[in-house]
């Protein structure tokens, strides 16, 4: 017979490690602002932040804001289901931060140029009308094959550089995304034999609306989306970035950060339907 | 019993067993325009694997909650108050049906089914999906509904699963941590039935001695952790740095976060402090009114509390 703490030994002590129980994950990377950590889940992956220089204001559970010492990453309570509680957590970062997953040893990820799909949840906080990235897959100097997810004009991009070449996919709301609105981004990276497309679809609630689902379901499944056209189609690259130092970013692409409040990122192998997302 | 050549054919006496109807049947149509989730695993609905659950056990069942053996607790035995004891591990049975299945897909829908199941799972129920329960697959087992009939109609089988599922922690913990903000004025902290100490942040700067008081909902002190460099050192944090303590059974951890660091930093210590009775403060069931109150001596801070239950 087992006899762990009821205190929770399992979880607590590796939250204190800033590692996670290693939950299966059907992800290549996956993170959750509600884990707490900026680590994600998968076992082997790491994380380096770009802190900022000054405290930050976050909320309380119940709402009372407060000061964060500048070197604590920014999570912070926020209502993720528009019932008006602040129910959820989202790690608040400014345009100083950036979160970078890469392996253990600071050596960059070697990821296949094939079909992926990013789910990427967020609360508007200002990248979108300023043309700020909000993900992006690239080595640090955003050379060669790159991924990016940013503004643009207010809406959303995900776009695809080749080193030599670009497409970018779009996915126009009839209501603009304004600041407070929750956003969950599906960007797809297709891969047809020698060509890449990349294909972009949205759920929007705007802010004070509730969510579609509520439930404690923070994927939204089965929440009406909108899909924006296929792009058109680029020869592939051999690798992402130069080769050397890729790294899954969080509000960064090169030397250029946003600002949001990140409430999950998962990147997922193959192109998937919304429907299929999990941990 | 029928034995021979054809004896696949034909059933036992009593069987109710009748020849397939040589047209072809068309495929039968599903009514049901929704099927309630009832069970999360990672975020999945089970429904969305096929799976219908209808004998789930373990899932509700009540945990032990008491002191190690020989430990006094005051208020009950007298004496001090040691460390809540250990709990066993909650085994979870989840068991169900996949409808429609042709033989020909039996294959897949293990596939999908063992892809989705192993390893460490996230368990989240209908009637709380704010609440997690952590646990590792053992086995899944997928068996015809009715073996006796499992090739008579091969387009549309029904398979009966068995998930079993052992959690070592067999707590369930709030899936975002409730967070409050921590200052010299008092804060209702809400506890859950278990205990569980979550992580206090403490920003600087800090150059006196530091305490965070608890209080019963009545307003009486409940316990205080103190923290000192030394005995009566005060603790010094700069500003812009932040000292964590994650309070555990049975000792409470320090962190110091420098500037410049966020996750590799090396000054961490253990420290002695009464955290039992800070943690046993930390439930219903152990504190004698909740929620409580806490308040720093100076200063500001958060206190990150997964709060835990039962069930």
């Amino acid at each position: 017979m087992s006899r762990f703490p009821l205190t929770g030994a399992l979880q607590r002590d590796s939250r204190a490690l800033d590692t996670l129980p290693r939950i299966a994950s059907q992800s290549l990377i996956g993170w959750r602002a509600e884990d707490g950590v900026l680590t994600p889940l998968q076992s082997g992956i790491a994380a380096t932040v770009r802190q900022r220089t000054e405290s930050a204001t976050i909320h309380a559970s119940d709402g009372v804001s407060g000061p964060l010492a500048a070197t604590s990453p920014a999570f912070t309570s926020v209502d993720w289901d528009g019932d008006g509680l602040r129910e959820a957590e989202a790690l608040l970062l400014s345009t100083e931060e950036a979160v970078r997953w890469h392996a253990p040893t600071g050596a960059g990820l070697v990821l296949p140029v094939a079909s992926m799909t990013l789910r990427h949840d967020w609360i508007e906080s200002g990248a979108l009308a300023a043309d700020l990235p909000l993900w992006s897959l690239s080595d640090d100097a955003a050379a060669g094959g790159v991924l990016t997810l940013a503004g643009n004009g207010g809406d959303v991009a995900f776009t695809l550089e080749t080193g030599s070449a670009s497409v970018s996919a779009m996915c126009i709301l009839a209501e603009p995304i304004a600041l407070g609105d929750r956003v969950s981004a599906r960007a797809s990276l297709i891969r047809d034999g020698s060509d890449l497309r990349v294909q972009l679809a949205l759920v929007h609630v705007p802010a004070g609306e509730l969510a579609p689902v509520s439930r404690g379901d923070v994927a939204w499944r089965g929440a009406p989306e909108t899909i924006g056209a296929l792009s058109s189609s680029v020869a592939a690259m051999s690798a992402w970035g130069d080769g050397n130092g890729v790294r899954c970013r969080l509000n960064e692409r090169a030397d250029v950060r946003g600002q949001q409040l990140v409430v999950a990122s998962f990147l997922y192998p193959g192109a998937r339907p919304r429907r299929e997302f999990a941990l | 019993m029928i034995v021979g050549p054809l004896s696949w054919l034909f059933a036992e006496s009593g069987d109710g067993f009748s020849p397939p109807d040589p047209t072809p049947t068309p495929a039968p149509v599903s009514t049901l325009a929704r099927v309630e989730t009832m069970c999360w695993v990672n975020d999945v609905p089970v429904e969305s694997l096929g799976l219908i659950l209808d004998q789930p056990s373990g899932w509700l069942e009540d945990r032990a909650r008491g002191f190690l053996d020989g430990v006094k607790a005051p208020g009950r035995t007298g004496g001090y108050l040691g460390a809540p004891a250990g709990g066993e591990a909650r085994v979870l049975v989840l068991q169900g049906h996949v409808l429609n299945v042709a033989l020909l897909s039996q294959t897949d829908v293990t596939a999908r089914l063992t892809e989705q199941l192993h390893g460490l799972l996230e368990l989240r129920w209908a009637h709380a999906p704010e609440r997690v329960l952590r646990g590792e697959v053992l086995r899944v087992d997928v068996s015809p509904a009715n073996p006796r009939r499992a090739f008579v109609r091969p387009s549309d089988t029904t398979l009966a699963v068995r998930i079993e599922i052992s959690c070592r922690d067999s707590a369930f913990y709030r899936r975002a941590p409730r967070r409050m903000a921590l200052s010299s004025s008092a804060r209702a902290i809400p506890v859950g039935s278990l205990a569980v100490g979550g992580e206090v942040w403490i920003n600087g700067p800090i150059s006196a001695p530091l305490d965070l008081e608890l209080y019963g909902a009545h307003g009486a002190p409940l316990a205080v952790l103190a923290l000192r460099d030394a005995p009566s050192d005060p603790v010094d944090v700069d500003v812009g740095e932040s000292l964590r303590i994650r309070i555990d059974s049975p000792r409470a951890v320090l962190r110091y976060h420098a500037d410049g660091s966020i996750a590799s930093h090396p000054a961490w210590w253990n420290a002695t402090f009464s955290t039992p009775a800070l943690l046993a403060s930390l439930s219903v069931g152990a504190s004698s009114v909740a929620p409580i109150t806490a308040r720093l001596s100076s200063g500001t801070g958060w206190w990150i509390l997964p709060e835990a239950w039962a069930h």
